[in-house]
């Protein structure tokens, strides 16, 4: 196929070749995928799959086996230290220190998010700090834990000058979707780690 | 032989080039963990939020050019519905596979150029009337002068086995050959300047110096090619092409410079790091420190018998192949200053070297007065070529890693499409194909006994015959998939750990 684009002005007709459309079409697909790579923030999120199904009574609704949604701003994720979002709702009572979140290190805004498959009555949210596992002085002081419902965000709980290696947080929420945890990192070069996070209702 | 005659040639000989790399993407494993860990997998991460992070990305020795080109096509083509990372790096290799036809192009362009300069009985000023028999305008209906020289060339670089192994490799040495190798052979054209007008010879002087910055800028360590290609343009007193291609090769540095700027924060700094670690202090000493004469070695391993013909080959046509073979041996000498060697850095060589033999064997195959003397060169000459193929394609099996096992990608990938996946432990997490070719957002992890207890991990790859293997039974696994030397393990349901806390 030719098409030709006579120019009054020029001896010969400029010619389009089939192969300088072809050449223009990928570029063009090429810079669509450019922009659309630009643009993505490269957050992290993995759904779980249900394997149990919840009980009636008062129970931790963030557990592996119910199905929750992690999504989070980053990982630290080398080879041999991957610790990754999933870790969070494991339920390990003694973790090995890899089976923990650790956000990365030029992230600066950490935070993490757990939904669930069904609205339920949040109580209590308890967070496994890294104190808990590793030295005090890792455990993140400020953090804010958000309670995410159909309407947006609902209660929440500000957090400063943290100490406890195990935190617990009163947090009342009806029809509760999911939580949502900001941290503020203890310094500007440190991340934030966390080895478990449990949501306590019905 | 006619102008149809050799395009019917050609034509054939691009067909070859194109199956046996067709071959080479269904069959060829792994050469080096980079190929993922530095290219493909940064990308992936940046649109799927899961990856692999290596320490070179941690530390800014990366640039992101080539990683954010592989990302645009996966932008792409997960617009188009293929998510599965497998898939998607498969299409991406055998992107790489096409577009490394170009070296046939360029074997074929540089045998007919350096071919027709060593015609016997050519004069020096290069027109088409002086050269020898058959050496009339490329316009007529017989053949270029050349063609001989031509047809070697793209042939050579269509099957020398090594080569084509090469070709479906996500590396930046990949990349940057097919633009340095492409450069120089342009460069010949432009050094051969009859019957061009200044503005076509400023307009290819121009892709020249493009395609040299974006070589170098891709692998510093391929310095020689655009170091020789300016001399030879000097050197053949076209200045203002010389001038132009400089020029235009500041345009992929300031590209490159840009993108540091956009994703390290300064310009240039993921060159700056990366000159620093590897070449002033010599970082990569830490992965294995080899003799100077290494990269012979490997050339004598890889080519026992053919070795010497190519050298002899491109003895022959020294005369006008010198900057082809200058810049083959200023790469190897540049390369045998560094302490950590590996075969991938000096691939580029091969290419170098096969197109300036190939000029050396064209000049040979082109008639001569006695007739018998003409088919008894050609017969040897041909024979030669024939015995450096066979060799090669006997030689070529094999790489640094040898870890690197396909059938631990195809465990793998295989696991990353169970319904029932949560997490995956392996034994040798460099030697996987990260999370691109997992394709899941679960925890992958390099195997640990006590991680048997975290009910995350569903399923494990490890080698047939290994203490892991064991110790995965024991805690309640068993075989669900083998191939070759690696098994994959599921978790028994029933098995899986719970471990319920009060509040």
């Amino acid at each position: 196929m030719v098409l030709e684009d006579v120019q009054p002005h020029e001896r010969r007709p400029r010619r389009i070749k089939v192969w300088m459309l072809g050449l223009a079409v990928l570029g063009g697909l090429w810079l669509f995928g450019l922009v659309s790579f630009v643009a993505a923030d490269g957050h992290f999120e993995v759904v779980l799959p249900r394997t149990r199904t919840p009980p009636p009574e008062f129970h931790n609704f963030s557990q592996w086996d119910l199905g929750p949604t992690i999504r989070a701003s980053s990982f630290h994720a080398d080879f041999g230290y991957h610790h990754h979002p999933a870790f969070l709702v494991d339920g390990r009572a003694t973790p090995d220190i890899v089976e923990k979140w650790m956000s990365a290190e030029p992230d600066r805004h950490p935070w993490i998010e757990i939904t669930w498959r069904e609205k339920h009555h949040l109580e209590r949210v308890v967070i496994r700090h890294a104190g808990s596992v590793e030295s005090g002085a890792m455990t993140v002081h400020d953090y804010t834990v958000r309670c995410l419902t159909d309407d947006g965000q609902g209660p929440s709980v500000q957090v400063l000058s943290n100490e406890a290696a195990v935190a617990s947080h009163d947090l009342h929420c009806a029809q509760a979707r999911g939580i949502r945890i900001e941290f503020v990192p203890n310094d500007s070069k440190d991340v934030v780690r966390v080895y478990e996070v449990e949501t306590w209702g019905r | 032989m006619s102008k149809r005659g050799v395009n019917i040639a050609l034509a054939s000989i691009f067909l070859i080039g194109l199956v046996l790399r067709l071959l080479a993407l269904r069959f060829e494993p792994a050469h080096h963990p980079d190929e993922y860990f530095q290219y493909l997998e940064p990308a992936w991460g940046r649109l799927t939020g899961v990856s692999i992070e290596t320490w070179e990305w941690r530390s800014g020795v990366r640039s992101w050019v080539l990683p954010g080109y592989h990302g645009a096509w996966m932008a792409v083509l997960m617009r188009l519905g293929v998510h599965d990372g497998s898939t998607i790096g498969k299409i991406l290799q055998a992107h790489w596979a096409l577009l490394s036809m170009s070296l046939v192009w360029a074997g074929w362009r540089g045998g007919v150029l350096l071919a027709r300069r060593l015609a016997p009985g050519r004069v020096e000023d290069g027109t088409a009337a002086s050269l020898g028999e058959g050496a009339k305008d490329e316009t007529d209906r017989t053949a270029p002068a050349g063609w001989q020289g031509g047809l070697v060339g793209a042939f050579l670089c269509a099957t020398f086995p090594l080569q084509v192994r090469f070709s479906v490799h996500t590396l930046s040495e990949h990349v940057s050959i097919l633009c340095l190798v492409c450069a120089l052979v342009l460069t010949a054209e432009l050094v051969r300047t009859s019957g061009r007008t200044g503005r076509e010879q400023r307009k290819r002087a121009a892709l020249v110096g493009l395609l040299l910055g974006l070589g170098i800028c891709l692998r510093i360590q391929h310095a020689s090619v655009p170091l020789v290609a300016v001399l030879w343009l000097l050197v053949a007193r076209r200045f203002m092409p010389a001038l132009v291609a400089c020029a235009a090769s500041v345009l992929p540095m300031l590209l490159f410079g840009l993108v540091d700027r956009l994703t390290w924060g300064s310009f240039f700094a993921s060159f700056i790091a990366y000159v620093k670690f590897n070449l002033v202090e010599e970082g990569a000493s830490i992965f294995g420190i080899q003799p100077w004469k290494w990269y012979w070695m490997e050339f004598h391993h890889r080519l026992p018998i053919g070795l010497p013909i190519l050298g002899l080959l491109c003895l022959l046509g020294i005369r006008r192949n010198w900057p082809f073979v200058a810049s083959a041996l200023g790469l190897v000498a540049l390369l045998s200053t560094q302490a950590h060697k590996e075969e991938r850095f000096v691939m580029l060589f091969w290419p170098l070297v096969l197109i300036a033999a190939a000029a050396g064997a064209g000049g040979w195959l082109m008639p001569r007065r006695h007739r018998l003397r003409t088919w008894f060169v050609r017969s040897v000459i041909l024979a030669a070529l024939g015995i450096v193929l066979v060799d090669g394609a006997r030689h070529c099996q094999g790489n640094d890693f040898t870890d690197l096992d396909s059938a631990r990608y195809e465990g793998q990938i295989w696991a990353g499409t169970q319904d029932d996946m949560t997490g995956l432990l392996f034994d040798l997490s460099l030697y996987t194909g990260g999370y691109m070719w997992f394709s899941r957002s679960f925890p992958q992890l390099e195997f640990q006994t006590n991680l048997l207890g975290n009910p995350l991990f569903s399923h494990v790859l490890v080698l047939r015959n290994s203490r892991a293997k064991r110790e995965a039974e024991a805690a309640g696994f068993t075989v669900v998939f083998s191939k070759d030397e690696m098994v994959v393990l599921r978790r028994n349901t029933r098995t899986r750990p719970t471990e319920p806390r009060d509040p």
